[in-house]
């Protein structure tokens, strides 16, 4: 399959979607069939205003391809390691382009642990470092192992992501190996917080139905940030969302629920 | 820095407001053209219910389509102006690096901008930042080249004000704001960026590097990057590109990657 635009890519990537090794395998031929190389020079020869590419899809070391609601393809250039160790919000496949030597190096922490729910200083332990062979790489959430790439040199990635399937991404201290702080995982989830503490600094009631549907979304933190904003805006609506947060399923929110009550003199009959 | 003093109570629509750029779009990007825009801008900021309008209150359904960015909405745009709504909220520390609100906001980072940039306080205290004039016209900086700021001052861009960011010249400091706060920001399509985006090291009073992601560093990095997927078309690209970009920045980079090519056998 040739691609010669984003559109191109799209309508390929589409069909394969079920399937991590096909993705695999078309990022490969992607990687020989020289797409790449066709937008990165396009984006050099129009100085940035190449049709292949959004302005707002380039950053510093990284050009987004492709960004819809199934997956997002990018490249990236590594020439240094992240400041932290950190887990992935989501499935992913890989490949390396260019010659630099790689070494993979696969972690995986201490104890069986739920991304959704942080606690700091758990720690990973490595558990290999193997050479790169030119092939994909795949990595999913859902696998508790965590991988990376190291290189005496830079080195470009392309890789096709699908939608986050967790909240939180985990960051570990690169010197003690443990857990240290989350960060959210994804776009939307990041704009739902946004609105909601937006919306309880406006101190504007219409905002009250909406932030009530946010109390009963999938992610707990989503969740959690929707009842303090309800707590700004109107005492005795968070008190019945305290109420059902009581017995919400992620045990911070739960805990979190109970203090508030009982402290508040809430909770019971 | 320009500090516009507008004494308005009309309060614009979003349409409205969109509706009066328009009406202006056929004068030239200049001083007379932004004091008018900015003028419309302090009227679209006493439109209170912006944001319940924008976003489809009470459904808010439209609000997955406007938001853009960790902290901003997208509002619209014309063909000659962008309109943002900015959301600045306090920096949380966590295990000694800096958080994402500091690196997303710059807070603590001296920089200025290859753009004109009209903001108007919309809710909250507002930021501060520092304040600096920068009037060097050299296109291009490097890292550790001495440079003169003067005039600092620290204003708080609180409710209803307006101020006009002088491409290139205001450089400023951001401090987070005491709580969340929002702005309206505006954008000028098509303005010319005959140089470099700067941080700077204000102790030092020299620059601390070009801004890797500003139009300059992305060139540069595109460049870098195309070395690891070369083929002939890239050769020719890039030599085209070494003679004749007008940031010396990026020739240099063309002609590095030439050479690793060339030494490569490519």
């Amino acid at each position: 399959m040739i691609a010669t635009s984003p559109s191109d890519v799209e309508t390929q990537v589409g069909p394969l979607l079920g399937s991590i090794d096909r993705l695999g395998l078309y990022l490969e031929s992607l990687r020989e069939g020289g797409y790449i190389t066709r937008v990165l020079n396009d984006f050099i020869a129009t100085r940035g205003r190449s049709a292949l590419v959004g302005r707002d899809d380039v950053g510093e070391d990284v050009i987004v391809l492709i960004r819809n609601a199934q997956f997002t393809m990018h490249v990236r250039t590594h020439r240094r390691p992240n400041p932290t160790i950190h887990s992935v919000s989501a499935a992913f496949v890989s490949v390396l382009l260019g010659e630099a030597p790689i070494t993979v190096t696969r972690y995986r922490p201490a104890r069986k642990i739920d991304y959704d729910i942080f606690e700091p200083g758990v720690e990973l332990i490595e558990e290999a470092q193997l050479p790169y062979d030119g092939r994909f790489i795949a990595a999913d959430p859902a696998v508790h192992t965590i991988s990376e790439w190291h290189s005496p040199e830079p080195f470009l990635e392309l890789r096709l992501a699908l939608g986050s399937t967790v909240s939180q991404i985990w960051h570990f201290d690169r010197a003690t190996r443990c857990s240290i702080f989350a960060s959210l995982s994804n776009m939307k989830l990041t704009g739902l917080v946004t609105l909601a503490r937006t919306f309880a600094a406006l101190d504007d009631h219409r905002s009250l139905p909406f932030l009530k549907n946010l109390t009963s979304h999938e992610s707990h933190i989503v969740r959690w940030t929707a009842i303090q904003s309800i707590g700004k805006l109107d005492r005795a609506e968070a008190l019945v969302c305290l109420e059902a947060a009581a017995s919400d399923s992620h045990p911070h929110i739960r805990t979190s629920a109970a203090k508030i009550l009982h402290r508040t003199g809430g909770g019971g009959p | 820095m320009k500090i516009y003093d507008i004494e308005t109570t009309e309060a614009l629509t979003q349409e409205a407001f969109f509706a009066r750029v328009r009406a202006i779009a056929h004068k030239p990007l200049s001083e007379a053209y932004i004091s008018e825009v900015a003028v419309y801008l302090k009227q679209l900021a006493n439109n209170r219910d912006l944001l319940w309008d924008h976003l489809g209150a009470p459904t808010f359904d439209n609000w997955e389509s406007s938001f853009v960015g960790p902290m901003s909405f997208h509002l619209g745009q014309s063909e000659r102006v962008a309109l943002r709504m900015n959301v600045w909220v306090p920096s949380k520390k966590k295990g000694g690096f800096a958080s994402w609100e500091d690196e997303l906001y710059a807070y603590g980072l001296a920089h200025n901008h290859d753009f004109t940039l009209l903001t108007v306080g919309y809710h909250g205290p507002g930021y501060e930042t520092d304040l600096y004039d920068f009037d060097d016209e050299r296109a291009e900086l490097p890292a550790g080249e001495p440079v003169a700021l003067k005039n600092h001052r620290r204003l708080t861009l609180a409710e209803g004000a307006v101020w006009q960011y002088e491409q290139y010249r205001d450089v400023h400091v951001q401090r987070e704001p005491a709580a969340l706060s929002m702005s309206l920001n505006v954008f000028f399509q098509g303005e010319a960026r005959p140089r470099d985006q700067l941080w700077f090291d204000i102790e030092n009073a020299c620059v601390a590097k070009p801004v890797p992601f500003a139009a300059v560093g992305r060139l540069v990095s595109m460049i870098e990057m195309v070395r690891f997927v070369a083929n002939d078309d890239t050769i020719a690209v890039l030599k085209s590109t070494e003679q004749s970009d007008p940031f010396q920045r990026v020739r240099t980079a063309a002609g590095k990657v030439l050479n690793e090519l060339h030494a490569g056998g490519v």
